[in-house]
């Protein structure tokens, strides 16, 4: 049951990090003023 | 335990790495680190501007701001610090020193005339159509209809701003602090405002201690 429970909980951060790193991609910028370094498979082709 | 040790970056990695053994999707590690450094570090940035904001009685004014330059800073892009926690200085510096400033100069400014407010927009204007948009060195744009594109969005969202702020007058705080945030990211797209985070970034680089690397 727990094993289930934590799947779901990293299930679910991986969805909304991945989200958070497709967006940060997508725009133009950052919200403020640093940019770390992109993965290669999200880098814009 | 070094500060080195505490970095953003090693943070990100950390959760990163746990979330994606949690998810059982070890091959987009990468991914997941990178996606938890931009959340935690914009996490960490508003935290320290909110708190900063609050002690100097000036949160409203930095909210607005924020929001405001942040949405603009996405369709535009913008200057950039080489280094996480020279971003998070800069970015206190420039938000609170702004919204400080605004702070004093509010009553001069809300009993200006709109023609005031609308010449900040046309400095602005200039600046978008001539430089925007920024990309960040690793994030460069490809073709030119990519850069038309965001070029066009930027226009469009601060021409719906303007048309908006005027039809309220100037008579509000709110309407100064989106007017000068808009101003300032404009000028992030100048040579000079680049020129300006250039030396921003050298001179933080300054207090860094040679044992002490934060990003």
């Amino acid at each position: 049951m727990r094993q289930k429970i934590m799947s779901f909980v990293g299930k679910s951060l991986a969805g909304v990090l991945a989200a958070v790193a497709l967006l940060e991609v997508g725009t133009t910028s950052m919200f403020f003023y640093h940019q770390p370094d992109i993965p290669e498979e999200l880098k814009r082709k | 335990m070094s500060v080195k040790d505490y970095s953003i970056h090693s943070l990100a990695t950390s959760i990163g790495s746990w979330v994606s053994r949690q998810a059982g999707e070890t091959e987009k590690l990468a991914v997941l680190v990178y996606g938890t450094e931009v959340l935690l570090g914009g996490i960490i940035k508003l935290a320290a501007l909110a708190i900063s904001s609050f002690l100097l009685g000036i949160p409203h004014l930095v909210a607005v701001q924020v929001v405001s330059a942040g949405f603009i800073r996405t369709l535009s892009g913008g200057a950039h610090c080489t280094a996480y926690y020279r971003c998070l200085l800069s970015s206190l510096l420039i938000f609170l020193g702004m919204g400080y400033s605004l702070k004093l100069g509010l009553p001069h400014l809300t009993v200006l005339s709109n023609h005031y407010m609308l010449f900040c927009f046309l400095v602005s204007f200039y600046w978008i159509y001539r430089w925007a948009p920024v990309p960040p060195d690793n994030k460069p744009l490809r073709t030119d209809r990519d850069r038309l594109v965001r070029k066009a969005w930027t226009i469009i969202a601060v021409l719906i701003i303007m048309a908006a702020l005027i039809m309220v007058g100037t008579a509000k705080w709110w309407v100064w602090a989106i007017t000068f945030s808009i101003l300032w990211q404009c000028f992030t797209l100048t040579p000079f405002g680049q020129k300006f985070f250039y030396r921003l970034d050298k001179m933080l680089v300054f207090f860094e201690g040679k044992e002490v690397t934060w990003s």
